[in-house]
């Protein structure tokens, strides 16, 4: 893979002046090395051995009947692209999304946020559920189009519509937050005096802000693509018969065919195309989106894409001409989005915001229901589910439970990936393809693999239904999220001022303090948020890491739900969002408060 | 180097451990412990939960003392059978179905149940599927037939064929996946739907299954996942025919829900309780199970749900129609067919598989199309 960094990186502060010590930046490295090997690859690579284990010592026979089989082929067809259409959405979507945050008064984009964050307080079942009360026939798009006297509405659900749709909603924060974080700190000096030279709003965007957020793009569309892979409640709830995604696939293989070498040499297989996917991307399509490759400036940019168009150049004029061509259409696509930015960006929220939030007020109206069952809109209301939640110990238990565990494996998600991210970027050169993807790896990995390899590992060892049991694997499951995003932030982060900061006689504690940390902390909060999630949300890795006595909430609402569709699942939903709800306005009172109190004493010096 | 890897590798331990006391208090503490010890089963949920925990599990705590701890881990055959294979097991007592005991054997992961425990004649009067030296059966439950009545009013199915005659029954149907193998019956429903008689059920004809599920696939919606889900979409009105199973469909009726279901061409299944080899509390299992089996507790689980008791003796201790409910009442049996587990778990001709593994594959090819 060829890596080109921009030279601005070499001529910054450090090369004018010979170094006074080693470079031992790649310690950061260390912490993220041992988690990921102890806790990711030994589990996998036991796993991998029995894959390649049969009745009489090795064999090829479980790879020999994967790959053979047109089953699993047309399986990965799907779920690819599954994958790139939900990523190709939630990037557009999660962008525009973004840029209309970084644009409006704080206040409301507190709001907005807490609209994006939305979706993770419930269910993934029940929001499935709600996909379908929308979605289905009888349900609500198809009334609402009744209305206007649509009589046949569209086919939207119990296919790859459905999929896709519910896919869509639970990626889109994925995508979103990402870019926010970079876009947040992009100063917007250059897009003005762009302007004011004459460039049209969207020929200033393109070509000078776009530039500066292509690394979070792209660690957005690689989280948004990988997480697709591993997804199989959506796909089976809001799928039609036989769309049968992989990891669906890989599930059959491992529960109903109880065959769990054949599950891992699926899993295998479906890395390897995965890698290599990403590897060919990497090569011919973008050069500019290497995980590796540091964030170039506009100027690095315009030598990069130079560098490019002179390899083409140099065979015939066709190429000159497709370059015209593409030009000529690139600038006609920027004068008609240009011309309507203020709708596609006002349409962008509407639509994200309606994917978002709409399955969210119907599973609320659904926790006020008094049937036992889930219809929409429900016949007769009551608070009858909220005192089953409150009266219920074992509710309550698991509710706390998920809180700790999710706290206690994002904070050291990112701490270790955080230091990992530094080490990545700003460490030896000759690591960090290797180390980027053996940090991708336990998105790609099928969390049921995963989990099954862990839980094999240690069970022995009497870790499952403990605390530690479940922290461990959701401490690896976090690292990626924790990872990629302070990564892309970094690389957006002008390593001078590290350097200079150093120049002037700062150790790395000072420089981490008043350098980088405040520099990452939009970065490093999104990290925590999505570490949180993938802890929060999980059931895959319950399933094997619960015992009888540590049941998480995700798992507790999984079980509810499957075995009898209730509306319990939906108050714990509106019991979260109230508490989160509460945590959000408590914080704006703190620092109303906090700043009344200032202003008070400052007043008081004064006089 | 060594030196600050190890420095490292320390502060992530000393941080993981420091967090997780934070964050979650004191640990495991949380591991009720009476006098007599504790039993780990999983816990079905539902109305089947209910049932289980009002006629055995609660008055067994009563009579005993010992705990019955419900773990509403995944019972996925996969996953508990890992927590054997690590000697580690989640449960000590399970109630896994006829062709997925199967799998349980092979890998040598039951314990023999100890009959010198039972009350003296419980074992004779297993009836019809006898009691093994590892498994006994736990109960009879039916798939049949389900509808809207909220859809189709007076009408009512009597048969697969019904199921698949969409211009006597218009609506969107929803069967179980056959990805379950022998699980949801979805291989003999399509095979009885398209005519074939009970009696030559067995071997399946493939062809002529995937056939018969041709012609249903423009009005199947989905295949549902849990057992609760066809009830959820015959409610919800995204379908108006379901296949499901006789309690949830009588469960849904108590509660109101406008549903129907028939006896006619029910299939006819059950699962058995078994205790795992490992198991913590292998002792506490035999005793719980010896006291599930019992007549009295057999017909207490009978009154709450409706799925057949497995010791025939409990029939007696049973009001007359109560027992016209249960899926193996005389007359509601004479109308089911009833699932051979044993061609189930057989070895498929010409392979080293049984024929639930070759279904299941053969089902994923037709399913994936």
């Amino acid at each position: 893979m060829s890596v080109d960094s921009p030279p601005e990186q070499f001529t910054g502060g450090l090369t004018i002046r010979p170094r006074r010590r080693p470079d031992h930046r790649w310690l950061t490295l260390v912490p993220l090395l041992a988690v990921l090997i102890l806790l990711f690859v030994v589990p996998l690579g036991s796993l991998l051995v029995d894959s390649f284990r049969g009745g009489q010592g090795f064999t090829l026979e479980n790879y020999r009947e994967q790959v053979t089989s047109p089953v699993f082929w047309r399986a990965i067809r799907r779920t690819l692209v599954i994958a790139a259409l939900s990523t190709g959405i939630c990037v557009v979507l999660g962008y525009c999304m973004a840029y209309v945050l970084t644009r409006i008064p704080k206040r409301l984009r507190g709001v907005l946020l807490v609209v994006v964050l939305v979706p993770y307080f419930t269910s993934i079942l029940i929001r499935s559920y709600a996909w379908i009360a929308i979605l289905a026939p009888s349900g609500l798009v198809a009334r609402t189009l009744a209305l206007f006297g649509v009589d046949t509405p569209p086919e939207l659900v119990f296919n790859q519509t459905g999929m896709l749709i519910g896919t869509v909603q639970i990626l889109l924060p994925l995508a979103l937050l990402p870019i926010y974080s970079v876009m947040s700190g992009i100063d917007r000096a250059p897009v003005r005096a762009a302007q004011s030279l004459g460039a049209s709003p969207a020929v200033a965007h393109w070509h000078v802000y776009r530039p500066a957020t292509s690394s979070a793009v792209t660690a957005a569309a690689a989280l948004v693509f990988i997480s697709t892979l591993g997804f199989y409640v959506t796909p089976a709830l809001l799928g039609g018969p036989g769309d049968t995604l992989i990891a669906q696939s890989i599930l059959v293989q491992f529960s109903n065919l109880v065959d769990p070498a054949g599950a891992a040499a699926q899993a295998t297989l479906l890395l390897l195309v995965v890698l290599l996917l990403f590897v060919i991307l990497f090569r011919y399509l973008a050069p500019s989106l290497s995980v590796a490759g540091a964030e170039p400036t506009p100027a690095s940019t315009a030598t990069r894409s130079g560098r490019r168009f002179s390899r083409a150049a140099g065979s015939t004029e066709r190429h000159e001409e497709l370059r015209a061509l593409r030009a000529r259409i690139l600038d006609t696509g920027l004068d008609v989005v240009g011309r309507l930015r203020l709708p596609i960006l006002a349409g962008s929220w509407i639509v994200g915001a309606a994917l978002l939030v709409t399955p969210l007020v119907v599973v609320a109206i659904w926790s006020f229901s008094d049937a036992t069952y889930l219809t929409f809109p429900p016949e007769e209301y009551s608070t009858r589910w909220f005192a089953d939640y409150f009266a219920d110990e074992a509710w309550l238990d698991s509710t706390f439970l998920s809180l700790g565990i999710a706290s206690a494996s994002a904070a050291i998600s990112v701490v270790i990936g955080g230091l990992g991210a530094f080490g990545l970027v700003r460490g030896p050169r000759v690591p960090r393809v290797p180390v980027a993807i053996l940090v991708a790896m336990p998105m790609i990995v099928p969390p049921m693999i995963y989990s099954l390899g862990f839980f094999v590992l240690v069970a022995p060892h009497g870790l499952v239904g403990t605390h530690l049991g479940l922290i461990l694997p959701y401490l690896v499951l976090g690292l990626p999220f924790a990872v990629s995003i302070t990564a892309a932030a970094l690389r957006n982060l002008d390593v001078r001022l590290e350097n200079a900061a150093r120049s002037l006689g700062a150790g790395p504690l000072s420089v981490l303090r008043h350098v980088l940390l405040p520099a990452l902390r939009p970065a490093l909060v999104s990290g925590f948020v999505f570490a949180f999630l993938a802890a929060f949300d999980d059931v895959v890795v319950a399933t094997f890491m619960s015992g009888p006595t540590a049941v998480t909430l995700p798992l507790r609402m999984f079980q509810d739900i499957k075995l009898e569709v209730s509306p319990r699942t939906a108050v714990v939903a509106v019991v979260l969002l109230g508490a989160g709800a509460a945590a959000v306005l408590l914080r704006f009172v703190t620092a109303w408060l906090v700043r009344a109190v200032r202003v008070a004493l400052s007043r008081l010096g004064d006089s | 180097m060594k030196f600050s890897r190890k420095t490292a590798l320390g502060a992530v331990v000393a941080a993981s451990t420091l967090l997780t006391t934070v964050a979650c208090g004191s640990g495991d503490d949380s591991e009720k412990a009476s006098s007599a010890g504790t039993v780990v089963v999983p816990d079905p949920g539902g109305d089947l939960g209910k049932a289980m925990k009002q006629a055995f599990f609660d008055p067994f705590e009563k009579k005993t003392g010992i705990d019955v701890v419900l773990s509403s881990g995944e019972f996925d055959a996969a996953v508990v059978l890992a927590g054997v294979k690590a000697g580690a097991p989640a449960f000590d007592l399970v109630n896994p179905n006829g062709a997925v005991l199967q799998r349980f054997r092979d890998s040598s992961a039951l314990e023999p149940i100890d009959y010198t425990l039972w009350k003296a004649g419980d074992r004779d009067k297993i009836a019809p599927v006898k009691a093994a030296a590892d498994a006994v059966p736990a109960y009879y439950i039916s798939v049949v037939p389900a509808w809207s009545t909220a859809k189709l009013g007076d009408q009512a199915l009597t048969s697969w064929a019904d199921f698949w005659n969409v211009e006597k029954f218009p609506g969107k149907r929803t069967l179980a996946p056959g990805a379950w193998g022998a699980g949801g019956a979805t291989f003999e429903i399509a095979a009885l739907a398209d005519g074939v008689a009970p009696k030559d059920l067995y071997p399946i004809d493939y062809d002529r299954v995937f056939a018969s599920l041709d012609k249903l696939k423009p009005n199947l919606v989905k295949f549902w996942e849990t057992g609760a889900e066809p009830i959820q979409l015959l409610t919800g009105g995204q379908v108006t025919v379901a296949s499901a199973w006789n309690g949830r469909v009588a469960g849904a009726q108590d509660k109101g829900v406008p549903v129907a279901g028939t006896w006619n061409q029910s299939v006819l299944q059950y699962d058995n309780w078994a205790i795992l080899k490992g198991a913590k509390n292998v002792a506490n299992a035999q005793k719980l199970l010896a006291f599930m089996m019992e007549a009295g507790p057999q017909a207490d689980f009978a009154k709450a749900i409706t799925y057949s008791p497995a010791n025939s003796a409990a029939f007696d201790l049973l009001p007359a129609d109560r027992a016209a409910l249960l899926p193996t009442s005389p007359k509601n049996v004479a109308s089911a067919v009833t699932q051979d587990y044993d061609w189930w778990t057989a070895t498929a001709p010409g392979t080293d598989k049984s024929n639930e593994e070759v279904a299941i594959e053969r089902w994923q090819a037709w399913a994936s199309k």
